[in-house]
Parts: structure tokens; sequence; C-alpha cells
């Protein structure tokens, strides 16, 4: 009875450090195609910029020197007197019979750094017409560094729990053996590789376990909501578990040296 | 020297084991520690193990604090206790020979060594049994073989010959004092010391919580009215000497 309540509680820590490394998997996934596909298309500053007709050529030079400026479009009269047409059929009759110069001149620019950027043209140009009309929204892109910064955390919570009750439980059985060897004057290391390596598989195993279940999750994440992300790759999988691996080494160490050094001597 | 209590006390909830305890063990002698069960011998023994710490003060071994040592230092001492320590389900053999596995000895190497212990000590033909079919005199005896077979510098055997019949311990105690004569400092608690009489064996006795260093009239001559008539153990003393 005992042995299997002691094979549940394992079988539960390790099923944890699974789906947390699952979801830590799919939780980075997501975050690094979401910045791919979705961020980057609207990742810029958008600046719109009221362009006096005599300054349009050093415009125009600055706009292809400046580094900061991604793309740009420049709109002649004609073309803004159309598009407010567009925008407000009902005006349009209005509009149709004013000369183009009552329109101005605009420019959309992308751009790094929006506010910057304005306030270069103001210092080297001295524009005035410019503003700001578009600003990426973080939210999501933090939303999702955040949720893979938790998953991280409960993840090795889970792998430090896991190895916590591993270890004391090894540390029960072998007590008598740990107590004389140690009486013995043997170092600690003589017993700690074994029950490292032995750690050590099943998190590497529990890791792999992980890595597969995310790619299958991911396909069927792709499949309900016709995603075209390219699914984890090798390089992501072998990160993920040298990480996990080097993860529990060092955290299976540090508690070790402390529990050996708990062990009384004889 | 070698250990040195320094204003040692020892105590256990309120009963206080050791009082300012100053004590010193020099290199190349053989003491040995009487007191009544009780007094605090296996205490004193487990202080020198570092397996209980003192209330107070401090020992030094080899000039250095006991906590200041690193674990290594723990392969030049050869510990006998009481109580059993092996392996209950490894064969005697292996658990004779365990100290030269930590040393890192090859199988052969080991379990020679081994057998040569198990011929001198009457268990050749218990070599293969688990360690915990052994009977109480046989499993001292192999915790005795553990602890020598590094030919340790210094020996600490806390009652090595409780379970033994005066024919075995005589024969233990005499392996102890080869050791002694090799130049093994030994250090005993018992409450059977030998027999046999030598300038050489310092005598301890632990009383009102300290150690007295037994002066040779008090071992040659009998103790009663000189100190602590109503302990049997100090008849004891007196009768074998």
């Amino acid at each position: 009875m005992e042995f299997l309540k002691q094979l549940i509680r394992e079988a539960s820590l390790l099923l944890a450090f699974v789906v947390l490394g699952t979801l830590l998997l799919l939780s980075f996934w997501i975050s690094k195609n979401v910045n791919q596909s979705l961020l980057r298309e609207f990742k810029n500053d958008r600046v719109s910029v009221i362009v006096n007709e005599a300054s349009l050529q050093t415009f125009r030079q600055f706009l292809n020197s400046d580094k900061n400026v991604v793309r740009y479009q420049i709109h002649d009269r004609q073309d803004n007197k159309q598009k407010l047409g567009e925008l407000y059929p009902e005006l349009k009759s209005v509009l149709a019979p004013l000369e183009d110069d009552y329109f101005p001149i605009s420019a959309t620019v992308s751009v790094k750094n929006g506010p910057a950027f304005i306030q270069k043209l103001q210092d080297k140009l001295k524009f005035q017409g410019a503003q700001l009309i578009h600003r990426p929204s973080t939210a999501l892109k933090s939303f999702l560094e955040m949720a893979t910064l938790v998953f991280s955390f409960l993840w090795i919570f889970a792998l430090f729990i896991f190895l916590y009750f591993q270890l004391e439980r090894l540390a029960f059985r072998e007590s008598q053996t740990w107590s004389l060897v140690k009486m013995l004057g043997a170092k600690p290391f003589k017993i700690f590789w074994p029950l490292c390596a032995g750690q050590l598989t099943r998190i590497g195993f529990a890791s792999i376990f992980a890595c597969v279940l995310s790619l299958a999750l991911a396909r069927e994440f792709n499949g309900i909501f016709s995603w075209k992300w390219d699914t984890p790759g090798l390089g992501i999988w072998f990160s993920f578990v040298t990480i996990s691996l080097f993860s529990a080494g060092i955290v299976f160490i540090l508690m070790f040296v402390s529990r050996f050094r708990r062990v009384s001597l004889g | 020297m070698l250990f040195q209590f320094k204003n040692v006390q020892k105590i256990f909830g309120i009963q206080q084991i050791f009082k300012n305890l100053n004590f010193t063990v020099e290199r190349g002698t053989f003491s040995i520690l009487t007191g009544s069960s009780g007094s605090g011998k296996t205490t004193l023994f487990k202080m020198l193990c570092g397996v209980e710490k003192p209330s107070q003060g401090d020992i030094i071994f080899l000039g250095k604090k006991l906590t200041q040592h690193s674990p290594a230092h723990l392969k030049n001492i050869g510990f006998i206790f009481q109580t059993p320590r092996g392996l209950g389900k490894k064969s005697v053999i292996y658990n004779i020979g365990l100290p030269l596995e930590l040393d890192g000895a090859s199988k052969e190497e080991r379990e020679s060594k081994a057998v040569e212990w198990l011929n001198i000590l009457g268990l050749r033909h218990r070599a293969k049994s688990l360690y915990e079919e052994l009977s109480g005199g046989e499993i001292q005896k192999v915790e005795f073989a553990r602890a020598l077979i590094r030919k340790p510098r210094l020996i600490l055997a806390d009652e090595p010959t409780a379970h033994l019949d005066t024919l075995q311990s005589d024969m233990l105690l005499d392996i102890l004092w080869e050791h002694y004569k090799d130049g093994a400092t030994v250090f005993i608690s018992t409450h059977h010391p030998p027999k046999f009489h030598h300038p050489s064996i310092l005598r301890y006795h632990i009383e009102k919580a300290g150690i007295r260093q037994l002066s040779p009239e008090e071992v040659a001559l009998p103790y009663l009215g000189k100190f602590d008539l109503n302990r049997q153990e100090s008849q004891d003393i007196h009768r074998e000497v």
C-alpha cells in the first residue's frame, strides 16, 4: 500500500512536470509565432505628416536617409481629395468642385520610433503637422511573455518538487548505507552519481515526452484555428531537454549536498 | 596531541553529561575508558566522531576543530560502534571490503583482504552470508574487521567486545594491541577492560560529568575506599586488574 502511494505520488509529480513542460513549450511556440506573424505586421509606429509642397523634395530626401524610417507613402493633393470622398461618400458632391489646392499633400510614414521621428521633423525641417496615428499594442506580447515566464517558473518548481520527493524517498531507503559510507570517509559523489544518473534519466524521458506532446498539440492547434505556423523545431526540443537536464542536475546537486550533510555519521 | 576536548559541555534536556570537560588523547597511546552505563561513554565517542556536537566548547582533532575537517579525514579512523552499522542485505565479505571499495580497490583485492580478516576472526564459513543473518557476536567481529581493514592510524572502539565471550573478547583486544604496537592510536570504551596490564595503557574513568585518568596505583591497587565505592563498575575494574 505504501509502495502504491509512493508510486502514485511520484507518477503525479512527473506528470505535472510533463504537463507544465508541454505548456511552457506551447506558450513559447505561440509567443514566437505571434511575434513573427501578427506583431510583425503592426510592430512599427505610423506617423501622418502634412507636407508643404515647397519642402517635398527635402522631406523625401530626409525620409530616404533617416534610419528610423521603415517605409513611407506620399499622397498628393488629388489622392487626399479622392480618399476623403471615399471616406465620406455623402460629401463627395461637395468635395468634387473644390480645387485640388484646398487639399494638403501628406505622407504616411512607418517608423521604428514615432515620437523621435516627429521630434526630428520639428527640429530639422520645422514641420509642425505631424501626428502619431498608430502605436503597436504591447499587451498581447506582454501577456504571452508573462505566460511563458509563469510556465517556466511552474515548470522549474515542479522539477524541484519532483526531485525533492525523490531524494527524500531515497534518503529514507538508503540512510543506513549513506551513514555508513559517510563514516568511512567516502566522498559524497560516490553516492551522488548513481542517484543523479537515475533522476536525470527520468527527467530526460519526461522532457522528451513533453516535447512530443507539445508537437502533437501544436499540430492540433494549427488544424483547429487554421494557423500556418511552423511546429516547434528540433532546436527548441534540444534546448528544452538540455535545459531540463542541466537544471535538474544543478537542483539535484544542491539538494543532495544539503541532505547528505544531515545524514548522521555511522 | 591527537584529540583535545576544550571546556566541553554536553547537555541532553536537563541531564548534564559533561561539564567543562578538558581531556586530551595523545598520538600513539592505548587508552581505555570505563564508566558506568549511562555515564556518557558512547556520547563521548559520538562527539569524537562528529555525530554529536558539544553543547559548549570545542573538540580539536590534529590541531583543527573537528567541524573544520573534510570528510576524508575519517578514512584514517576506524570506528567500532556498539550497535550494528553494516548493510543488512549485503554479504559479509562485501561489508568487510566496503572501505576498500570506496578507496577504489579492485574486487579481487577487496575480497582477498576481507578473506584474510575472516580467517583471523574465524568467520570464513560466513563469507557469503548476508550481514543480517549473523548473530550478535559475529556482527561485532564483522564491524571490527571493517573498521580495521584499512589499517587506520586511529581506532575508536565503543564497547567493541560487548557481545563476545571472554575468549573472543581477548582475541579482539589482542588484535587492537597489535595495531597499537604498529603505531596506531587506540581509544576504547568498555565495561570489560583487558586483563593484562601494561605501563603504556592509559586508563580513564568517567565520573561526575568529567573524565579522570586513573593513576597506576589506582589501577594496580584495589579501588575500594578510594573512589566511587557505590559503583559496581569500579569493582569490576579492580577485580580484572
